[in-house]
């Protein structure tokens, strides 16, 4: 142990000592202070302030309802100040001999008569329970005839009353209960100060889980493709420190100032979850999001390495940011509203499942109970598990790529069987439990086909060969994809269950479907393992093209039998079309597998 | 460090050779000077040497001891051992020189006690004492080598490694080189370099070897290899006052290359290479003498490695 700490302390000393190198620690520490202090103010502000702005943005946030709405509800009418509470009072104070003034308060009082009125009519009929109430209000609008608007039979045209509406019934319990004389009190927020923690360390564990998900990896990924695309890289290679102690650096270095500037929010998240006796709910946001940011991280790494010789950092830089960007809007959206038929996206969006878990540390907004509950939890353990998973295979990977011992692929074959079988089972945890084989089976395949192209593009040899020079064993690569789809399937007929009746059409589907499987894989060879042009570009993304169609006839043989025209769907278009549509389902796996021929053709 | 190549070869493919059958001994403490033109082998032998890259074929001994094979990335302890500048070595512009030392230090895992001592010390070798704390964007290309020379020496290497680090230096660049290698060789230093310019190489090091198309053409002591090819070689300077055009029919008459004309401490001069040796010098001489011509001096060019390889290429094209 001591030995291993002693490598990883010698991996990371260059890289973080030239990350806060200079002023650059400085400058960490005082965003990291800037950042709490904001944190800070701006939760106290939102939760106790009572101005206008903190009024309409604990409402925006849900965590109060609007003034008017209350103010009706609770027959109260909110003052700013001491000054507007005395004007309002006097403009509730009767006066002697003289016709009372127009004025919002005197408008509430009318409006309340009104709803007195409204609820006390001859053909209104309460249930037994609030017959005490009507006649009370009965009583009262009696007591005040004085109140009465000129427009009363107007008025009493559009009132409207419901006896089973809360809302309606605690409105006139509060009219009753004041006597017809409003509760005139100065605004203050209704969050109590275990809220305004709470509030806070939402905050807090919001930035957090954005710095962990969105800039670590962001910022990671465009210092490696900086390093490449400066071959910077290359000296660093022949230092005295390991590929994996490299790549361990390279980690370490870019994520030592986003550790100081997370440092004090992760403290405030603990501390707030622990005020709000919320503990265990952070620490698994907390070891969820950690999670999630080693597999980002390393995805990032992953990208940035593929890529970051040709590109600009910056492109790398914007790329992953749209990319990173995406997966914490989504996940925001889908983890502070997680549904029945949602809950399985926390396995595939990296964000729901932390941002989830942070929600019900502070502000609790999802409500499932029993098996729903076990249901989503079992996904996050899966997620959580997953992610770890991953990430470790794919640092794997960068340790082969950056050490250039990848001439057999970066991922061995079991590590790549590997990936596939914890995509598979993320991709199929995915799908709503109450899923039958149908369309959906058909959604979490292709969910698992996509990440499969990058494990297998982690299994193309590389190494120091130049690509033209490789040598490509395409069968045995095609052979490994087949199996790894085959795990996919297996795990979600184990999920799923078998088609309960398989029509003569599912033959003709299958052929689709292997087709498109074939061609995505070769298309993803021919990407990766070769030179590519602008127009082999263009090329394989008619491929592509194809194989969306080719998959979807596949799946629409699978589930029902159509008419034979159906079996080369462009040519319910036109003939033409349909000649075209067989041309290329024969010349598309032809021109990719010569492609992939190099100087020895592999097989 | 004594470096011993055994048969090494290097192929992408498994049919061309970046490297073939290469069989090198570069004694410990020597300059050793690989050449060859682009494309020849040379930065392919070197990353094998500075185990960057793994050989497809044959060994490297390092005082006695075989790298794995294979193992290129775990002989963390023999890199210590070896500093090595690869072609196009950029620098991180907005580190300074004394970063840019203490994060290679690192790299090499230099204890903290020794690294800022030793990082003081090769500035002031590389005289970069006055730019220590500027960007290394604001060095002068020569700078600039001179500070990735010293971050390969920064570890106290027994073997130095460097890969046409000549490369784009202007003349007094060129000098500061020729001055920092020769520093290294005071300090025991083994050095294998690389160039394609071989007025770099041809009085710097102790031992060459030309490569062409990845294969040795000849190695050995710089002064034995000029030695071997120059018997059959005879280069004459010769000066006279007037007689340009006789000298010309008679030089003509015996077959004799004029390879250059020029002009010498104000004398008309000619460079010529005769077949026949030194007999046929003197019967030419004569001749001349005979013919009007009034020479000055006629001495023997000593041939240099340039020559060498010039020879060697044409041999080879032939």
């Amino acid at each position: 142990m001591h030995h291993r700490l002693r490598e990883l302390h010698a991996a990371c000393l260059p890289f973080v000592t030239r990350a806060l190198r200079g002023s650059m620690r400085r400058r960490a520490t005082l965003a990291s202070a800037l950042l709490v202090v904001g944190v800070l103010l701006m939760g106290a502000f939102i939760g106790r302030a009572s101005t206008n702005t903190a009024q309409d943005l604990r409402v925006s946030l849900g965590l109060e309802t609007n003034r008017w709405e209350r103010e009706q509800r609770e027959f109260t009418i909110f003052a700013r100040d001491e000054r507007e509470r005395a004007a309002r009072e006097r403009e509730l104070e009767p006066r002697e001999g003289t016709e009372p003034r127009r004025s919002m308060t005197r408008e509430r009082v009318v409006d309340a008569w009104v709803l007195l009125d409204t609820v006390s009519g001859p053909h209104v009929t309460p249930p037994r329970s609030y017959q005490e109430l009507q006649r009370r209000a009965r009583a009262l609008r009696d007591a005040r005839p004085d109140l009465a608007p000129d427009d009363l039979e107007v008025r009493r045209s559009y009132a409207h009353f419901s006896w089973n509406d809360s809302d309606d019934l605690q409105r006139l319990r509060a009219i009753v209960e004041a006597q017809l004389r409003p509760h005139v009190v100065i605004y203050t927020s209704p969050l109590d100060v275990a809220m305004t923690i709470r509030l806070i360390g939402a905050m807090a564990g919001g930035l957090f889980l954005l710095l962990l998900t969105v800039i670590a990896p962001l910022w990671v990924g465009v210092q490696l493709a900086q390093e490449l695309h400066e071959n910077t890289l290359q000296p660093l290679t022949g230092t005295a420190l390991t590929a994996r102690q490299l790549v361990l650096g390279l980690v370490a270095g870019p994520l030592s100032p986003v550790a100081i500037v997370a440092a004090p929010l992760l403290g405030l998240v603990l501390l707030a979850a622990g005020l709000a006796g919320r503990m265990l709910p952070a620490l698994g946001m907390l070891a969820m999001g950690s999670a999630m940011a080693a597999m980002l991280v390393a995805l990032a790494m992953l990208g940035a390495l593929a890529v970051g010789r040709q590109r600009a950092p910056g492109i790398v830089g914007i790329a992953l940011l749209g990319l990173l960007g995406t997966a914490a809007i989504a996940g925001i959206a889908v983890g502070l509203n997680l549904s029945v038929d949602l809950l399985g996206t926390v396995s595939v969006l990296p964000g729901a499942g932390p941002v989830h878990l942070a929600s019900e540390a502070f502000v609790p907004r999802t409500h499932l109970s029993g098996a729903r509950a076990q249901e989503l939890d079992l996904r996050l353990v899966i997620a959580t598990i997953g992610a770890v998973v991953l990430a470790a295979l794919a640092m794997r990977a960068l340790e082969r790529r950056v050490g250039g011992t990848h001439g057999e692929g970066a991922l061995r074959s079991s590590e790549a069987g590997l990936a596939a079988l914890v995509l598979a089972i993320l991709a199929v945890a995915a799908v709503p439990s109450r899923a039958d084989f149908g369309p959906l089976f058909f959604v979490a395949t292709a969910l698992a086909l996509v990440p499969l192209q990058l494990v297998l593009m982690g299994r193309v040899p590389g190494g120091d060969a130049p690509p033209s020079l490789r040598h490509i064993p395409v069968g045995r690569l095609l052979a490994e994809h087949a199996s790894w789809l085959g795990l996919v399937l297996l795990v979600a007929f184990m999920a799923a269950g078998l088609p309960e009746r398989v029509g003569p059409g599912a033959v003709f589907g299958v052929v689709h479907l292997g087709w498109a499987v074939m061609v995505t894989a070769l298309v993803t060879l021919r990407a990766t393992a070769r030179p590519t042009s602008i127009p082999l570009k263009l090329w394989l993304m008619v491929c592509l093209g194809f194989v969306m169609i080719e998959y979807v006839s596949g799946a629409v043989w699978c589930l029902e039998s159509p008419s034979g025209a159906m079996l080369f769907p462009m040519a319910a278009a036109h003939p033409m079309l349909g000649f075209v549509h067989v041309g290329m389902f024969v010349w598309i796996p032809i021109s990719l597998l010569r492609g992939l021929a190099g100087p020895r053709a592999g097989g | 460090m004594q470096i011993e190549l055994e048969h090494l070869g290097k192929t992408y493919d498994g049919q061309d050779w970046a490297v073939r059958d290469l069989s090198l001994r570069i004694p410990s403490g020597s300059i050793f000077g690989l050449i060859g033109p682009n494309g020849a082998g040379k930065s392919t032998a070197l990353r094998m040497v500075a185990t960057v890259m793994d050989p497809s074929t044959g060994k490297i001994v390092y005082d006695g001891q075989t790298a794995g094979e294979g193992q290129a990335l775990r002989t963390t302890d023999l890199r210590r051992r070896i500093g090595f500048l690869g072609d196009g070595n950029p620098l991180y512009k907005h580190m300074t020189p004394a970063e840019y030392l203490r994060f290679f230090g690192q790299c090499f895992r230099l204890p903290a006690a020794k690294l800022e001592p030793a990082i003081e010390q090769v500035l002031v070798t590389f005289d970069l004492t006055g730019k220590a704390d500027a960007p290394a964007g604001q060095l002068s290309k020569g700078m600039r080598q001179r500070l990735l020379i010293a971050r390969c020496l920064l570890h106290e290497p027994s073997l130095l490694i460097l890969d046409e680090p000549a490369d784009g230096l202007d003349p007094r660049g060129r000098n500061d080189l020729r001055r920092v290698l020769g520093r290294v060789r005071e300090q025991g230093v083994t050095v294998i370099i690389s160039s394609h310019i071989l007025r770099e190489l041809d009085d710097l090091c102790d031992q060459v070897a030309i490569m062409q198309r990845g294969q040795l053409v000849v190695g050995g002591q710089v002064a034995e290899i000029i030695d071997r090819y120059e018997v059959s070689r005879f280069v004459y300077e010769l000066r006279f006052v007037d007689g340009a055009e006789r000298a010309r029919q008679v030089l003509a008459r015996h077959r004799a290359l004029i390879e250059r004309e020029g002009e010498s401490d104000g004398l008309p001069c000619l460079s010529i290479q005769v077949q026949g040796g030194e007999g046929m010098m003197a019967e030419i001489l004569a001749d001349l003498v005979g013919a009007g011509v009034k020479v000055v001096t006629v001495s023997r060019l000593r041939s240099r490695l340039e020559d060498v390889y010039d020879r060697l290429s044409e041999d080879r094209v032939n």
